[in-house]
């Protein structure tokens, strides 16, 4: 009888379409790309390691812009506006902030990222930032700055200069500094100043 | 064996189009890999929508693509793949959202995941909306046209939000040949609905038919007869059915199908056997003679034309005579001599369509016939009851074996006769039956 046939191949059809999603996801979840070697590496492995994270971790929020010069440029508006700088947004990456206080929305923790991969997130980030802010010297932020940062801030908050070396010897600030009360030295400001990092209304 | 050929071409081209777009994911520029639950999300999800679109080709009653299997058999593939479907797809995003719940609260905020979001939510909703519609409609007391049109709104609802969804999310779709390529299949599935309700209806505008008698029967089943109208009208094969629109426009919307009674060495009068069951066919009693109709059809595998066999045993419940009736008065026709046994099984003997057919009909083929009834009349002295595995044993022809069975009426009536069938020796490769799990 036809049917009996037809419900078996339905059966089938509907195993194979699960089993073929199965196979792909198997043979591309193998598929990433290496981490960067320890060390520094050069700036086009960075550029394509930051992109990856960013396809894979911030697109589903922020949207797939990957290249987008900008979406992301207004992104890293956003990011360069941080007081606190470098260490701030490490910091604000790896612990999650409350990204919009009124709306009661929180950027989550990412700290499940490895330093290689926070560091060239934020490098590939900052790269599409206005342009006097990348054509200056600014010491590039590496995976031990990373890793310096996450073993101190699970004891509070630290000091921009307890970074580790580069951005302390900078010539020039690498953020441009918001007139504030205090002394940005001091310490990164208060969690209410938080920006709105996905952009404006 | 060109039939079969032709079944498995049709089917290997569907599985190729259905599995086509994680050919089409793993092309270049290809994204880094990431976890294997995101990549697995991403798989169901476009194995899902890729069915969404498969689906508006299987409901066009492509006689090529429905001839092979038998439309009814077409038709509830859709509905248990368009279940499957769903599934993947809801999977896809359970996943999604399971793993990074914070991407709920970018429904609050303005920023590019939201689109792609919004339009994925979206589309998973009507999708829900659309089974729940189709398979609660009596339930909820939504008629049939208007279940139709719903069906169809949604159906393009939710394949161009799955569309503009995936092209929002642009991870595997990142260029610009791959989004064209997804917007041109769901345009392309779109217009294959264009051609159904546009350029169809064309095509039947130019072979009318005429309603040429409405007979009453018993059962409140009424006879109509149509004739071919400058048209040679159509070859059909003895048991088959047709989808039919009354009235001037071959657009309405308003289509039922209904099994031929007449025979197919007569296809210049065309009769359909309506029983009165819902608002269409209560109704059908007043149509005026020399309305136009439309005709969508042959269709229907159930035929004595598709399995030739030494002999025949029909076991018919209610109005599932109709299509029997076809097959014996084709015999009749052809003069044919090979054995037939029919079980005709109904509620009372006042209320047999064709019974005045039937006993005609046994005096002109080798047709004897077993009449069994719920509700018999004082000093009935044939069968009673149901169609049961002690009757058919009682009843069945001794070279059973050799002959090949046919099961027309209500589905659990099916289901009920042919597992007695099985328990009395008969394989499933000798039993037909088409059932009709429309809506």
């Amino acid at each position: 009888m036809r049917y009996v046939v037809a419900n078996s191949v339905t059966a089938l059809i509907a195993a194979v379409l699960v089993v073929a999603a199965v196979l792909f996801a198997w043979a591309r979840s193998g598929a990433g790309r290496a981490p960067a070697v320890p060390g520094s590496p050069g700036p086009a492995a960075i550029g394509a390691l930051g992109r990856d994270v960013y396809a894979a971790e911030c697109g589903f929020c922020h949207g797939n812009r990957v290249d987008d010069r900008a979406e992301l440029g207004r992104m890293a508006d956003d990011l360069y506006r941080v007081e606190g700088g470098a260490a701030e947004l490490v910091d604000l990456l790896l612990e999650g902030f409350e990204a919009a206080p009124e709306r009661d929305l929180d950027h989550p923790p990412f700290d499940h990222l490895g330093d290689e991969q926070v560091a060239a997130l934020l490098e590939y980030l900052l790269a599409y930032g206005p342009a006097e802010e990348t054509a200056g010297a600014r010491p590039p932020i590496t995976a031990s700055d990373v890793a310096a940062r996450r073993r101190s801030s699970s004891s509070g908050r630290k000091t921009f200069q307890d970074l580790a070396h580069g951005l302390v010897d900078a010539p020039r600030e690498p953020f441009p500094i918001v007139e504030h009360a205090g002394d940005v030295e001091a310490g990164p400001a208060a969690p209410d100043d938080a920006v709105d990092i996905l952009g404006p209304e | 064996m060109i039939r079969a050929l032709s079944g498995l071409f049709w089917l290997a081209l569907y599985l190729a189009v259905a599995l086509s777009p994680l050919l089409l994911m793993l092309m270049p520029p290809t994204p880094a890999g990431r976890t294997f639950s995101t990549e697995l999300s991403a798989a169901l999800g476009f194995i899902g929508l890729a069915q969404m679109g498969l689906q508006f080709v299987l409901i066009a009653r492509f006689r090529p693509v429905t001839e092979p299997y038998g439309i009814d058999i077409i038709l509830q593939y859709h509905r248990q793949i368009g279940l499957v479907s769903l599934a993947l797809v809801s999977g896809h995003a359970v996943i999604v959202i399971g793993e990074r719940p914070a991407l709920l609260g970018s429904l609050s905020a303005p920023g590019g995941g939201r689109t792609a979001l919004v339009t994925g939510l979206a589309s998973i909703v009507a999708f829900m909306l659309l089974a729940g519609l189709s398979l609660g409609r009596q339930r909820v007391g939504l008629g049939y046209e208007a279940w139709r049109v719903s069906h169809t709104l949604l159906g393009l609802l939710m394949l161009g939000l799955a569309a503009a969804h995936v092209v929002e999310v642009g991870h595997y779709v990142n260029s610009g040949w791959k989004r064209f390529l997804w917007v041109a299949f769901a345009a392309l599935m779109a217009a294959v609905l264009g051609y159904l309700r546009l350029v169809q209806p064309l095509l039947l505008r130019s072979r009318p038919y005429r309603v040429v008698g409405v007979e009453p029967d018993r059962g409140r089943t009424w006879i109509l007869a149509m004739e071919p109208d400058g048209h040679p009208g159509m070859r059909l094969l003895p048991g088959q059915f047709a989808w039919i629109k009354l009235g001037d426009s071959a657009y309405n919307l308003q289509e039922h199908p209904f099994s031929f009674s007449s025979s197919a060495e007569a296809p210049e009068r065309l009769e359909l056997g309506i029983k009165e069951l819902g608002d269409f066919t209560a109704r059908i009693g007043e149509t005026p003679l020399d309305t136009r109709a439309y005709l969508d059809g042959p269709h229907g595998s159930m035929s004595i034309d598709r399995y030739p066999a030494a002999g025949y045993v029909f076991i018919a419940g209610g109005i599932g005579i109709t299509p029997i009736v076809s097959m014996l008065r084709t015999m009749a026709d052809r003069g044919d001599r090979r054995p037939a046994r029919l079980i005709y099984a109904d509620d009372a003997w006042e209320n047999m369509p064709f019974r005045d057919e039937i006993e005609a009909l046994a005096r002109r083929i080798a047709l004897d016939v077993v009449w069994v009834l719920e509700s018999p009349p004082e000093g009935w002295q044939g069968e009673t009851g149901w169609v049961t595995a002690e009757l058919l044993e009682r009843h069945l022809p001794d070279e059973r074996i050799e002959r090949h069975f046919f099961i027309c009426g209500p589905n659990p009536m099916i289901r009920s006769v042919e597992s007695s069938l099985h328990g009395l020796g008969i394989p499933s490769r000798r039993i037909e039956a088409e059932r009709f799990t429309l809506v």
